[in-house]
């Protein structure tokens, strides 16, 4: 009956077009784009990733190059957003740190799913002592106000763009392992996982073939979760002095350095605490996008 | 109920070995001998030896654990590098300080987020939710520090209503000690309130559509009454639980506020002491931190446990 329904539909898309439709991923992706919020944010995310990548070029000038006669100079036609106590200018710093952001964020963030996400398969897989094992080191790490964390490990490694990134990837993985190695646990006693234990396949092909893509869903939801964080700790370590280092731009730093001359350049403050704002609210909101879109209740 | 607690304090124990160990590892991590950092760059091999021989840097790393954890345990966590007192004396005098700005935080972050949230589940979907949710949306993005130095250039440096730093005692005068408390809590409050204000909604949307609530408003009770006695005492019970959350994130956050108003607590000297490299210190003040952390997470869960029984009976969710 559903065949004869299937087949007297008017217009069937081709075959291979119809496979791709059936992707659960796809229809996410077509969801968020359907909905207004996520749509726009993830816009506003797309332009701050174009920014990061080009915008130090299309500044037109030198995040780094001093100007002893241009110091806290307001905005003017050479520097639209006007120019630190070293007379450089804000505009380009601030492309400049919105690079090391989503630098520091991205890869941050890679780290610590690489190492959450595969930990958190072989624990639950595994089970037994292993995963006591894995499982008690995250809690303890788990246990700790992330931030503070954070503090502690970027204090002991010391400033530094690749020492921020690893604070926060660690602060990250126990986060990602947690989600994995629940959604493992689940998976791995369903039938069509032990019908790949029947027909002989290894413990690493069936973690990594089988079970990987069940989990990943929720990683998502959780990566773009933590770059909303990563973005606003990385800001935070390097508003304490012990993220990126100077003379590299990071909108924390600048808000930092900026704050002593709040009454003299009120811009100098303005401009990084606007785009931090609306990058982790874009971040923020299109993480709950996603997490919509994603929701197993409404891809199957 | 007192099984409940028994079991949920003996699942501490592995976790606060953990956090032991994890805390351990960070001040072992530290780049350089701290030999050399104490005995400086000159030193004789003679003195250096001495010097790891006094810190116990020569012996295996499961004895060095066992001996810092010992002296712990007895609440002798060293000196400090930089003046030679007694570490656990300097945190115990700085403790004071961060409570009252957290506790202050804590109360302002639930006097703006329930009420708030309440309003905006109340009239969802009208434009007080759309205000009051959007709002709380972009208030998420606004980093603690960012609204400190708002608020130091305008109620500080434009108005003149608050002092822009520094932290005046009760003892000193209750007037004083207000205004310089108000706008550090204030701001750490309002960071943390839109966690508080959308749980809050989500909740109280969540009991509204049970069929208990809807066997209230059918029976003809006054929404008042349904909201107070049948919605609001229901959908409190997993909001405790995200106090939690908001505790955790508040401390990461009064370290940060500290750092922003100079306020002579925990966080200061912790920032103060990791410029002056004196890791000891560093550490101590988060093993503190976090085991108090912890305790405060255990006491949430017993009280989950009391206002739902499914929880402690291993029923529930």
């Amino acid at each position: 009956m559903a065949e004869c329904a299937v087949q007297q539909r008017p217009g069937r898309k081709p075959a291979a077009f119809q496979k791709r439709e059936a992707n659960p991923y796809l229809l996410a992706w077509r969801r968020l784009l359907h909905k207004p919020a996520g749509c726009v944010c993830l816009y506003v995310v797309v332009g701050f990733v174009l920014l990061a990548l080009v915008g130090p070029h299309l500044a037109g000038q030198d995040a780094f190059v001093m100007n002893a006669s241009a110091e806290l100079h307001g905005p003017s036609r050479q520097h639209p957003l006007g120019t630190d106590q070293f007379g450089r200018d804000i505009l380009s710093r601030v492309m400049y740190g919105i690079r090391i952001s989503f630098v520091v964020a991205l890869s941050a963030a890679f780290l610590g799913a690489a190492v959450g996400i595969s930990t958190g398969i072989f624990a639950g897989y595994s089970g037994a002592w292993i995963e006591a094992v894995i499982m008690r080191i995250y809690d303890a790490l788990f246990a700790f106000p992330t931030i503070l964390l954070a503090i502690g490990i970027a204090a002991t490694t010391g400033p530094g763009i690749f020492n921020a990134a690893l604070a926060l990837a660690i602060v990250s993985v126990p986060q990602f392992a947690r989600i994995v190695r629940g959604g493992t646990l689940v998976e791995k006693n369903k039938d069509y996982v032990n019908a790949a234990i029947c027909l002989g396949g290894s413990n690493g092909r069936i973690m990594l073939q089988h079970i990987l893509p069940n989990v990943t869903s929720p990683s998502l939801v959780q990566f773009t979760l933590f770059m909303a964080f990563a973005v606003l700790v990385e800001s935070a370590l390097s508003f304490l002095g012990l993220g990126v280092p100077p003379p590299y731009p990071s909108l924390g730093s600048m808000l930092a350095e900026g704050r002593q001359f709040i009454q003299k350049a009120p811009w100098y403050c303005a401009a990084p605490g606007i785009v931090l704002t609306l990058m982790i609210f874009a971040l923020n909101t299109l993480s709950d996008a996603v997490r919509d879109v994603l929701d197993p209740r409404l891809l199957r | 109920m007192a099984t409940y607690i028994a079991r949920r304090l003996l699942e501490l124990i592995p976790v606060l070995f953990g956090v032991s160990v994890v805390v351990f590892a960070l001040l072992r991590m530290v780049p350089g001998d701290p030999a050399l950092f104490i005995a400086g760059a000159e030193a004789t091999p003679d003195v250096l030896a001495a010097v790891r021989r006094q810190m116990g840097l020569d012996q295996a790393i499961p004895v060095q654990y066992g001996l810092w954890l010992a002296g712990a345990l007895r609440g002798d966590f060293g000196k400090s590098f930089v003046n030679g007192l007694p570490i656990l004396d300097l945190v115990l005098q700085k403790v004071p300080a961060t409570v009252e700005l957290a506790t202050a935080g804590l109360l302002f972050a639930i006097v703006l987020g329930f009420p708030l949230g309440i309003i905006a589940a109340k009239r969802r979907e009208t434009v007080w939710d759309y205000l009051i949710s959007g709002s709380a949306a972009m208030a998420l993005g606004v980093p603690v520090y960012l609204l400190g130095v708002l608020f130091i250039a305008v109620f500080s440096l434009m108005l003149g209503w608050f002092p822009p730093a520094g932290r005046v005692r009760f003892e000193e005068g209750v007037d004083l000690a207000f205004r310089s408390l108000f706008m550090p809590a204030f701001c750490l409050g309002l960071a943390h309130a839109p966690i508080l204000i959308r749980f809050t909604r989500n909740s109280i949307l969540d009991v509204l559509h049970e069929d208990y609530v809807r066997t209230a408003i059918a029976k003809g009770l006054p929404e008042r009454l349904v909201l107070a006695r049948h919605v609001l005492r229901n959908a409190m019970i997993p909001v405790v639980t995200i106090l939690g959350i908001v505790f955790g994130r508040l401390i990461g956050g009064v370290v940060i506020t500290e750092a922003v108003f100079a306020w002579p607590g925990m966080g200061t000297m912790i920032i103060v002491a990791i410029g002056n490299r004196d890791y000891g210190l560093v550490q101590t003040s988060l093993l503190l931190i976090v085991v108090v952390f912890v305790f405060i997470n255990l006491f949430i869960d017993v009280l989950y446990g009391w206002l739902d029984p499914r929880i402690r009976l291993g029923g529930g969710p």
